[in-house]
């Protein structure tokens, strides 16, 4: 019960926004990289916004799913309740399932790379981008183009934690890995000035 | 979607020294190399009928 107050009141430390990042011309522009559409790059601002200040301090994930094409959103999750997961209701799958140009976007809490569930996820609903918003700050986007073996992240990430990296360098150095073989484009959104 | 922590590695992959790791690579990246060429192939194949 008490965990659940914890969650439900955003005072998990570890996963609080960092708002004067978050309220900074840096950060705004970071969206300006993701796509020239100025109208989409102030979408997706607005909505990460709010995702963030949704989520703050919690371990829980929104996400909206956005048509490129119209600068509209076309399905949100914004009542999970079951921590780090998002569920794809039969609403949702209505929305988004024969439609082209799809960017999905969701927050993670603990600033994590996107996982290989991400990555596998991107591939079964053919999204045009996927885009992860860390709670610190951080973005980022991918794609693939098959799906991918969840072994051979397994056995990358394996091998990278043998090496001493951590996890978040492990994790992150396994999808670059992999995307040498031309199937996962991953990076991190800087600001360029 | 969902965030991960901390992999869960399945146990035989955990005991793999770095060397082993490398085979296993290998040998996936290869597995991943053929559905790759078998999907353009089949694509392309498509392709063909149409025109």
């Amino acid at each position: 019960m008490r965990s659940l107050e914890f969650q439900r009141y955003g005072r998990n430390k570890s996963t609080l926004i960092n708002k004067s990042y978050i309220e900074s011309g840096e950060y705004r522009r970071k969206f300006d990289q993701i796509t020239d559409n100025a109208n989409l790059a102030r979408l997706l601002y607005t909505k990460a916004k709010e995702m963030l200040y949704h989520r703050s301090g919690t371990e829980y994930e929104d996400m909206y799913w956005i048509d490129s094409e119209k600068n509209v959103v076309v399905a949100s999750a914004l009542n999970e309740k079951i921590r780090e997961k998002v569920v794809y209701t039969p609403n949702i799958l209505k929305a988004i399932t024969d439609r082209t140009g799809i960017i999905a976007m969701h927050n993670h809490p603990h600033s994590m790379p996107p996982s290989i569930e991400d990555i596998n996820s991107f591939y079964a609903h053919g999204y045009e981008n996927g885009i992860v918003i860390c709670h610190n700050g951080t973005i980022f986007i991918y794609s693939t183009r098959n799906e991918v073996s969840e072994r051979l992240y397994e056995s990358y990430y394996s091998k990278m934690i043998k090496r001493g990296f951590d996890e978040f360098d492990a994790q992150l150095g396994a999808l670059v890995e992999i995307g040498h073989n031309g199937d996962i484009f991953i990076r991190e959104v800087k600001y360029n000035e | 979607m969902s965030e991960t922590l901390k992999v869960n590695v399945p146990n035989d992959i955990k005991r793999m020294t770095i060397e082993e790791l490398d085979i296993e690579i290998a040998r996936l990246e290869a597995e991943a190399r053929r559905r790759r060429e078998a999907k353009a192939k089949e694509q392309s194949s498509k392709t063909s009928v149409m025109a």
